[in-house]
């Protein structure tokens, strides 16, 4: 298994207070991390700590995020904006907010490709196109003069999944991809990215509080619980073999349907 | 006893033709026929953009239909007198998905609990105190959290105290439209034994929509399951289904254990 990131004893604090306290992850190639807890464990903001992409208020105190042997929290600005969005990419719990209501999809692609790559406005096209086919969009060419607002949400979240395909990023952090969609939708998304993993071979960070989801998916599991991580195993292990009495709190929810 | 009969619903949203414009209509709800006893639980599942909810803003009397009827206990919703329609807001109550949003942010939770009290009941200032202070103590929220503004609860206590708003005039049903959809799964757990403790204590009648078939059929006695605007199938305990939107929602059950994974397999 070969390692593409990894998170070292990283803290975040929001004033006096920690929000997330000494974390330790990695995340392999090819392979889904599943990051479960409850809401207010600090789920979100692990990803967006990942990103950089934190509040003002929140900073990082310790730790390190490697990537390509590199320290992300000590890389240049201009560096930092190579890796983010090229290499590492987000996909957010709330596609009718991520889009830009005045902007058609086309311009979307556009604006995503023109930042990484030197490309004609047919090239670029004709990767949209080819992305939103990898993702199951009925008819792409028409898609493509679409406003957010005239997709469903369904078609928004494999939109932006698109979106990441395009760019070819080796690391997807999803942060509760599919809370926002009935189970049909989710269904579909999840057959995406276990179709990005065996595929495309990335590392997919998804993060959420569905034990269903972490069936069906994951790999690896990390357990999140008032912002330290309280277990991190195997998927087989995690519903095998559970440590924590969180972890088995958890699992018990599940059972009951 | 028969609480609530719907009949013939067909629901219309768009805009008449005026002038040059042509006008336009789409079909949101057709031909939804049902009916509910006192007690029961009735689920309604489809997928997003089914209708759904707009059947049951349609049986809550927030929005009228085109065409058809719904009759609760004996009485048109729709052509009630002022006198019948009071009692029928006292007696059909309603908890929504967002929690949040169902709060006015200015009032307490006390003044939150206090007000359906206040429109339908006379009591005195103690006797509202101690009656929120009951119904808080049903859905299992501490009495200190009365002081608080919606604001400082989190989601799942925020449900909770819209449960206990809709209780506050002993309904005789409520409608819970994605009522746990936005929680996580161990509160999930929690409101739905408590949906269900209460259904037994006071023999409440409820109508379960969510577009989660595994949660909505272990909630239910009996499940319809909507497609386009129209009611395909109804589901009972034995849990046995015909039509393809059915087969869809059980294919979409995530599993329960990673040895039972269905996309890897295909």
């Amino acid at each position: 298994m070969e390692k593409v990131l990894e998170v070292q004893d990283l803290t975040v604090k929001i004033g006096e207070k920690n929000i997330i306290s000494s974390i330790n992850l990695t995340a392999y190639k090819g392979r889904v991390l599943g990051i479960i807890g409850e809401s207010g464990s600090g789920k979100t903001m692990l990803c967006h700590a990942i990103m950089q992409s934190l509040p003002a208020s929140a900073q990082i105190t310790q730790g390190q995020i490697i990537y390509q042997q590199e320290n992300l929290l000590n890389v240049s600005a201009t560096k930092l904006r190579t890796y983010r969005g090229r290499h590492l990419s987000m996909i957010m719990q709330n596609p009718s907010i991520a889009f830009d209501r005045i902007q058609t999809i086309e311009s979307h692609f556009r604006e995503s490709l023109k930042a990484h790559f030197v490309m004609t406005k047919n090239e670029m096209r004709q990767i949209a196109l080819d992305a939103m086919d990898k993702v199951n969009l009925p008819n792409p060419q028409q898609l493509l003069h679409y406003y957010p607002f005239q997709l469903s949400g369904g078609m928004l979240q494999r939109m932006m999944i698109a979106l990441s395909l395009a760019i070819q990023a080796s690391v997807y952090i999803a942060d509760e991809p599919t809370t926002a969609l009935d189970t049909v939708n989710q269904k579909q998304v999840l057959t995406l990215f276990h179709r990005i993993r065996s595929e495309t071979e990335a590392a997919i960070i998804l993060v959420t509080h569905d034990i269903g989801v972490i069936a069906e998916l994951a790999d690896d599991v990390a357990v999140m619980y008032q912002g330290e991580i309280i277990e991190h195993t195997n998927v087989y292990d995690f519903f095998d073999a559970p440590q924590h009495p969180y972890t088995k709190k958890l699992l018990q929810s599940r059972i009951l349907f | 006893m028969t609480l609530l009969e719907v009949n013939n619903i067909e629901m219309q949203y768009g805009h008449k033709p005026f002038m040059f414009k042509r006008g336009r209509k789409a079909p949101v709800l057709q031909e939804v026929t049902f009916s509910l006893q006192e007690g029961e639980c009735l689920g309604i599942v489809g997928q997003s953009g089914s209708g759904k909810s707009t059947l049951g803003r349609i049986i809550l009397g927030i929005e009228r239909p085109t065409k058809g009827e719904v009759l609760f206990q004996g009485i048109n919703l729709y052509e009630a007198t002022s006198k019948h329609k009071k009692i029928i807001r006292r007696d059909l109550q309603a908890v929504f998905q967002n929690s949040y949003h169902s709060f006015n942010p200015k009032q307490t939770i006390f003044e939150i609990i206090e007000e359906p009290l206040l429109n339908f009941e006379r009591f005195s200032k103690t006797d509202r105190q101690h009656k929120v202070k009951e119904l808080l103590d049903c859905v299992e929220l501490e009495s200190t959290i009365a002081q608080n503004y919606p604001s400082q609860l989190s989601g799942g206590q925020q449900q909770r105290v819209n449960i206990a708003r809709a209780l506050a005039l002993n309904p005789k049903l409520i409608v819970l439209d994605e009522a746990i959809s936005s929680l996580d799964m161990i509160l999930q757990k929690h409101i739905i034994q408590l949906l269900q403790t209460l259904q037994k204590d006071r023999q409440l009648a409820y109508i379960f929509i969510s577009h989660d078939l595994q949660a909505t059929r272990f909630m239910s006695d009996r499940v319809l399951v909507m497609q386009h605007g129209q009611l395909v199938e109804e589901i009972g305990k034995d849990g046995a289904y015909k039509h393809l939107a059915s087969l869809e929602l059980y294919n979409a059950i995530l599993p329960s254990h990673p040895r039972e994974r269905t996309i890897n397999n295909t």
